[in-house]
């Protein structure tokens, strides 16, 4: 599919170059003007009228750039007719096979990188071929193979993992783009000089494809700036259409033809001009697709931390290599211990509902309507039990989340970022928001093994703790602040990582609020060999 | 006795490099029928059988008798003049398959694993019994199922058959992590991709 | 028939991080060797995937048919040998030879008391 569209958009970009091997000459503007093109989509284009020189003769042209076909705002048309004013001489470029053939601009090259969109599918697909498909010869002797050789668990498909998120962090970016690119514009426009404008035609536009129609808001008004009346039909900064048509038609019948009333034009660029410079809460949607770019960013340092957790080459800084004496085998100085911000796991468990019961709701519709219809789908029925069970579980999950995301909040800092067998660190806490609704806090310091394994095409984990040790625990009111000391047993097993296999600390924080979510924070440390 | 075995994760009997030796018991025929079998389909042919039922196992082996027997043997890939090994051919798509298929056509022979019939012809159906679990639990750890205060039908049963998830079981059984008379005693694991 | 072995030093076979690992390697080859190379290097066991790493290793010169040559690797600050429930961690000095992968081994212990942290039985929970 990806050669499919390559081939299409290659045979484009090849129009587009050839107009780069066109003869640069000069052409006198004879005429311009800017008229509503025929059809659905209702562009203004700019139609210009030039002479030149060409293969011994004086011709005629009227194209202005190849593939052209207007923009839907007006003002944008009315800007090429200024730059391209009556008797004034202007570059323009023609054909040299065919004399006849001129344009008064050439596509940008940029259009280019639209071959690279298919050429990812390509990738992916020769990847992803070439991945399932290589070879793994039998290796000679299993018996007498060497043990070092044998690393049945290979390092983290990270690159994979963050390729993954990387698509939903960029979606999510350039899906933003479309509302913080026009909400800027609504900033600078707060400097723009407002002059009166009197509207010449008015009417909500309709757009309609295979899903359906959405609308705009389409009214076409005069103005005068730098010395001559212009025109502009952009209403807002934020363009495009969407569904409902109400809203637009009442904007619409509020601004009949011949209503006089105030715009807003840009100083550096008269052509510019919008009618209403506010921020509309149709930008609030820019929420959404932000959300889609945290949770790809999210995803992407996620999958980089368990990287880090995967076999390491000897001479790595980040190995247990043996120091020589004398030197400082532990970072000294205290360390504030990352904690998760609330919000972050509230957006968390509301993406993941979303994205869940997104999916889940379409086939949860289906099944509706086939009941409502008189069918019985019990086989579907049955089959989406348990999956909208997960989704109500999720949907209660952004509650809780909500709920605890109001709780007090731990700030914690560990006197020293690694503490080493048989030392020990001071851990500090302080709590913002109403500590005095915690009838209890407990601080657990907990050592756990964690294995993983394969089972089918899907990783487990199974987790054993092998320690709990008690570092705090209130007596009576809960303080906004506190500290106690963190000691590590000398004869235990130090933090290890080795891909498949980790041993871990874990600092387990606790605090009951009665019929409310419990205060819970935990943050892993990291015990080093003594 | 009791059905812990007192030791750490290195002497457990269950560990993964263990279950990783062990080589795969036909319940019915045997190697000379098997390798008559697939010389019979033209070198083509496909493993069948529910997961844990020893499909991998037995490629493998395959591989290492048809290397013994003087063949150029290649896992997943395709080389003129060599027997191609693939494990788990439901994970192409359909037109990965039909690729793959192309591609192997200059392959001397093509064996591969799937959970259900129909890629290529089958060459055997691997299938478990609770003999053959409790067979493998006593060559694992000189004990058999009871040892471990469970019978193999029960282990068996529970585990739908899947030999690899069983043994996991007994692991956490004589890791001392689970007794053998909690139901919860499988599947301790947390996916993780619901891991938090 | 090939026949590789590694002799340490006093038999010592347990040793405290940082300090040094010192024997024999010993080989006698089917053919003549293309290389052989001691290592130091740790692997786990249990219920999880195998992780290993190589934590230092040296190669002999010219290596001989029938051989013995001496080493001295250095092992680093960690990891111990551990001994726990779901995870071991086993330490061995390793001689391999190519061509074959032809390999001999010897288990060490690697940890301040000499031998591998077991993790103390929690306490039962209350019921």
């Amino acid at each position: 599919m990806g050669c499919f569209f390559l081939a299409l958009t290659v045979q484009g970009a090849w129009r587009t170059i050839r107009t780069y091997s066109w003869d640069r000459t000069t052409c006198r503007m004879r005429d311009g003007f800017v008229a509503r093109a025929e059809g659905s989509s209702g562009n203004y284009e700019f139609r210009p009228r030039y002479t030149y020189q060409a293969g011994g003769a004086t011709r005629e042209g009227i194209v202005y750039k190849p593939g052209y076909s207007g923009s839907s705002q007006a003002g944008e048309a009315e800007a090429l007719l200024s730059r391209y004013a009556k008797d004034t001489d202007v570059p323009c470029y023609v054909s040299g096979d065919d004399p006849d053939k001129a344009a008064l601009a050439r596509p940008s090259l940029w259009t280019l990188l639209i071959v690279l969109f298919p050429l990812v599918f390509v990738a992916v697909g020769v990847g992803g071929l070439s991945f399932a498909w290589s070879p793994r010869r039998m290796a000679p002797d299993p018996e007498k193979r060497a043990l070092s050789s044998k690393a049945g668990s290979p390092l983290q498909a990270a690159g994979c993992l963050a390729a993954f998120f990387g698509v939903f962090l960029v979606a999510g970016l350039g899906m933003s783009l479309f509302f913080t690119l026009p909400a800027l514009k609504v900033v600078k426009a707060r400097s723009w000089r407002e002059v009166p404008c009197t509207v010449i035609e008015s009417r909500v536009r309709t757009h309609s494809d295979s899903d359906g129609s959405t609308y705009s808001v389409d009214i076409l008004y005069e103005y005068e700036a730098g010395g001559r009346m212009r025109r502009s039909n952009r209403y807002e900064f934020l363009g495009g259409s969407s569904g409902g048509s109400a809203a637009k038609e009442s904007i619409v019948a509020a601004n009949p033809p011949g209503t006089r009333r105030s715009c807003f034009v840009n100083p550096e660029n008269p052509d510019d001009a919008v009618m209403d410079r506010g921020l509309s809460k149709t930008y609030w949607i820019v929420l959404v697709p932000l959300l889609f770019a945290a949770a790809g960013f999210g995803g992407i340092i996620y999958a980089f931390r368990i990287r880090k957790g995967g076999p390491r080459a000897p001479g790595d800084a980040a190995s247990f290599a043996a120091k020589p004496a004398g030197a400082a085998a532990i970072p000294s100085g205290p360390v504030k211990l990352p904690t998760p911000h609330p919000v972050a796991k509230v957006f968390g468990m509301l993406f993941l509902a979303l994205f869940w019961n997104g999916i889940v709701s379409v086939f949860f519709w289906k099944m509706l309507s086939e009941w409502k219809s008189g069918g019985k789908p019990f086989g579907l029925t049955c089959f989406l039990v348990p999956f909208v069970l997960v989704g109500l579980a999720l949907i209660f999950g952004v509650f809780y989340s909500l709920l605890a995301a109001f709780n007090p909040r731990p700030s914690l800092t560990l006197s020293s970022k690694a503490v080493p067998l048989g030392g020990s660190a001071t851990l500090s806490w302080t709590f913002t928001g109403a500590v005095s609704r915690m009838t209890t806090l407990t601080v657990l310091l907990e050592g756990a093994e964690e294995a993983k394994y394969r089972r089918g095409t899907r990783t487990y984990t199974d987790r054993e703790i092998f320690a709990k040790i008690p570092i705090f625990e209130s007596a009576g009111a809960v303080a906004q602040a506190g500290s106690a000391d963190v000691r590590i047993p000398a004869d235990t097993m130090h933090s290890f990582s080795g891909g498949s296999n980790r041993i871990v600390w874990t600092l387990k924080l606790s605090g009951q609020i009665p019929k409310w979510p419990d205060v819970t924070e935990s943050v892993e440390i990291e015990v080093t060999p003594s | 006795m009791s059905a812990a075995c007192g030791v750490d994760a290195a002497a457990n009997p269950f560990r993964a490099s263990r279950i990783l030796e062990f080589r795969y018991r036909f319940v019915d025929s045997g190697w000379d029928a098997l390798l008559s079998k697939l010389e019979a389909l033209g070198m083509r042919g496909a493993i069948v059988g529910p997961e844990g039922s020893g499909k991998t196992t037995l490629l493998e082996d395959l591989g290492e008798r048809l290397r013994r027997s003087g063949r150029r043997v290649i896992f997943g890939g395709v080389e003129a003049g060599a027997v191609t090994l693939l494990d788990g051919a439901e994970r192409l798509t359909r037109r990965q398959w039909r690729r793959f298929l192309r591609e192997a056509r200059e392959a001397a022979g093509l064996v591969v694993t799937a959970h259900r019939p129909g890629y290529l012809p089958t060459l055997i159906e691997t299938r478990t019994t609770p003999g053959i679990l409790d067979a493998a639990v006593l060559a694992a750890s000189g004990r058999r199922c009871e040892g471990f205060a469970v019978t193999p039908e029960e282990l068996w049963t529970r585990h739908g058959g899947n030999i690899r998830t069983a043994l996991r079981e007994l692991y956490d059984i004589c890791a001392g992590r689970v007794s053998p008379s909690s139901r919860g005693a499988q599947r301790r694991g947390i996916p993780d991709s619901f891991a938090t | 028939m090939s026949e590789i072995s590694v002799l340490l030093q006093d038999r010592k076979l347990a040793y405290r991080p940082g300090e040094t690992v010192r024997g024999t390697a010993y080989w006698t080859l089917g053919g003549q060797p293309e290389s052989v190379e001691v290592r130091l290097f740790w692997r786990t066991e249990g219920k999880g995937s195998t992780d290993t790493e190589i934590a230092a290793s040296r190669t002999f010169q010219n290596p001989a048919r029938t051989d013995r040559r001496d080493f001295e690797l250095v092992l680093p600050a960690g990891p111990y040998s551990y001994a726990g429930k779901l995870i071991a961690i086993l330490w061995s000095v390793e001689v391999i030879a190519e061509p074959g992968s032809e390999a001999e081994h010897q288990d060490i212990v690697v940890s301040p008391s000499g031998e591998p942290v077991r993790p103390a039985p929690l306490p039962e929970t209350p019921k």
